[in-house]
């Protein structure tokens, strides 16, 4: 009986033989393991110490509160709470810099690195995740044609932050209306404070890499570190600067 | 933790002898196991986030992380440890210490190989240069041309591990950008197309080099409603690549998504958010056996 199974064998292994030509690896199962990293999970020491010596120089400088935040002030669009203070804190320390007035701050919507700054007290480590980057001024002297170009490109994503002075309605992605100080466009200059970011074209805007600009190196970070230190509370309303 | 075993077919070789035949030893198909770990977009977050009542309040941090990897290592034959790229910028501690305690821990978790995101030019060509000459793992992309910079030595285009009886074929490939990043920052670096780049590698890991699995790092991002190149468009125009870990759009998977590539043959992409919140985990079991019972080559999910 075991001779003959021993021959079926041969016999089943010589059909495979003569069915495909060799064996190859493949793949036979696959699982997925979703390994939440949450508070029980364990911490490795020898890790912990590694980062020690870093974590006690950072926290000494960030673990510093700066200002209070009295309500929640989530990022979004077309317009934030959020978004205003930042964009009015850029406008108003660009125009203390510019010789030239500016005629609005803007800042794009994805370097916005947090969802919300949280009611209660903020740190400088907050600000540096609200903007990690190194961004620094930089004020763009646009033409009205290049202008709405830069404009039309802002309605694509459907608004970005932008400080007081200024009004847009966007549809459908479109621009129906922009106001700069209450004013509808002219054909002058108008000066735009930006982080460097975008002035290099960051963000697809490559049409402003050749612009006429004035670089400051003073960073956006810094800005909105020194308008929390200095007002003590963060704070915004929404105003319908970009509608839709 | 979840798990969930969702490509799974017996072999029709072992099934028949195991249920009809005493002879089956000799024919017993061989196996080999391997666990694959992978991050992507931690973006500096060495620490947990901050217990601020915050959507992600508690989670991540690079010693929690350290220590399940540990966990894993000590229970599996097989580990690769893989990183999808945006190592580096969101936390104080990249500003500070321009990604030295990134890579670091990197090198202490032993990290395998990592391909490069956006951001990890943030701090320059030359700060990424500047880390990389310090990693213990490889940087690997075939779709940026480095000739022309400082990097020019230091990445990959792909790497294969051997690990028990699978030979893995590791490639990466990045984003483009321009539009993205400033060039002052990636200065001479030349984007080549992913898709090419990524098919050719695959295809001379695969029918050259004779590895068994092939996994595509990726920071292209996982899917835009935009005609604009994707973990999603890489699938369906390849034909050698077996899995492509992601990153960039920080999407949160609950499990790798099962795509048909060019052949029409399964192909899985995963991705696992950011910041180091999830640990992705793939445990494959290989098995050698005739091709033409390689039920393998059209898997499916099984929930």
């Amino acid at each position: 009986m075991k001779n003959c199974n021993v021959l079926i064998g041969i016999l089943f292994l010589s059909l495979i033989s003569l069915s495909s030509c060799k064996k190859v690896w493949h793949v036979a199962q696959s699982d997925y393991t979703l390994n939440r990293l949450d508070s029980t999970a364990v911490f490795s020491d020898p890790i912990s110490e590694l980062i020690q010596p870093y974590k006690v120089k950072l926290d000494k400088e960030m673990n510093r509160v700066i200002a209070t935040c009295p309500e929640d002030m989530p990022k979004g669009r077309p317009e934030s709470t959020l978004g205003n203070w930042m964009a009015d804190a850029i406008y108003d320390r660009a125009n203390e810099l510019s010789e030239v007035p500016i005629d609005f701050a803007m800042q794009n919507s994805g370097g916005i690195r947090i969802p919300l700054l949280r009611q209660g007290d903020i740190t400088k480590g907050k600000i540096y995740e609200l903007m990690p980057f190194e961004n620094s001024l930089v004020v763009v002297h646009l033409d009205k044609a290049l202008l709405m170009t830069f404009l039309d490109r802002v309605a694509r994503s459907n608004g970005w932050p932008v400080s007081k002075n200024f009004y847009m309605k966007i549809k459908n992605n479109e621009i129906k209306e922009v106001r700069i100080n209450g004013q509808e466009l002219e054909d002058r200059i108008y000066n735009v404070a930006l982080p460097d970011y975008i002035a290099n074209g960051g963000s697809d805007c490559p049409f402003l890499v050749d612009c006429n600009r004035t670089t400051y190196p003073d960073l956006l970070r810094q800005m909105f570190i020194d308008r929390a230190t200095n007002d003590k509370v963060i704070a915004a309303s929404k105003e319908g600067r970009i509608e839709n | 933790m979840k798990r969930r075993s969702f490509i799974k077919q017996g072999s029709l070789i072992s099934f028949g002898l195991a249920t009809g035949l005493n002879a089956t030893d000799l024919y017993k198909p061989k196996k080999s196991s391997l666990t694959i770990l992978h991050t992507n977009d931690v973006h500096s977050r060495i620490e947990p986030f901050a217990q601020d009542g915050g959507r992600y309040a508690g989670l991540g941090g690079a010693a929690k992380r350290a220590k399940l990897i540990n966990k894993i290592r000590a229970e599996k034959e097989n580990v690769l440890l893989l990183d999808c790229g945006d190592i580096f910028q969101g936390t104080p501690y990249f500003n500070f210490f321009g990604g030295e305690l990134e890579f670091k821990l990197m090198n202490e978790m032993q990290y395998d190989a990592a391909t490069i995101g956006n951001h990890d030019f943030d701090a320059g060509i030359d700060g990424l240069h500047k880390q990389s000459t310090k990693a213990k793992f490889d940087l690997i992309n075939c779709n940026y041309d480095f000739k022309n910079t400082i990097m020019h030595n230091l990445v990959k285009p792909y790497r294969i591990f051997q690990k028990g009886d699978i030979k893995i074929g590791v490639l990466g490939v990045g984003i483009e950008l321009e539009g993205l990043v400033p060039k002052t920052l990636f200065k001479e670096t030349q984007y080549l197309d992913p898709v090419k780049s990524a098919n050719d590698t695959a295809k001379l890991l695969k029918n050259e080099l004779g590895c068994h699995y092939v996994i595509c790092l990726s920071h292209l991002g996982y899917k835009y409603k935009e005609d604009k190149v994707s973990d999603h468009t890489l699938a369906a125009e390849s034909s050698d690549i077996d899995l492509i870990l992601g990153g960039h759009t920080h999407t949160f998977l609950d499990e790798p998504k099962v795509l048909s590539n060019k052949q029409g043959k399964a192909i899985q992409i995963n991705q696992v958010g950011w910041a180091g919140v999830v640990l992705g985990q793939l445990d494959i079991e290989f098995e050698k056996n005739f091709k033409n019972k390689c039920i393998s080559c059209q898997p499916k999910i099984v929930k």
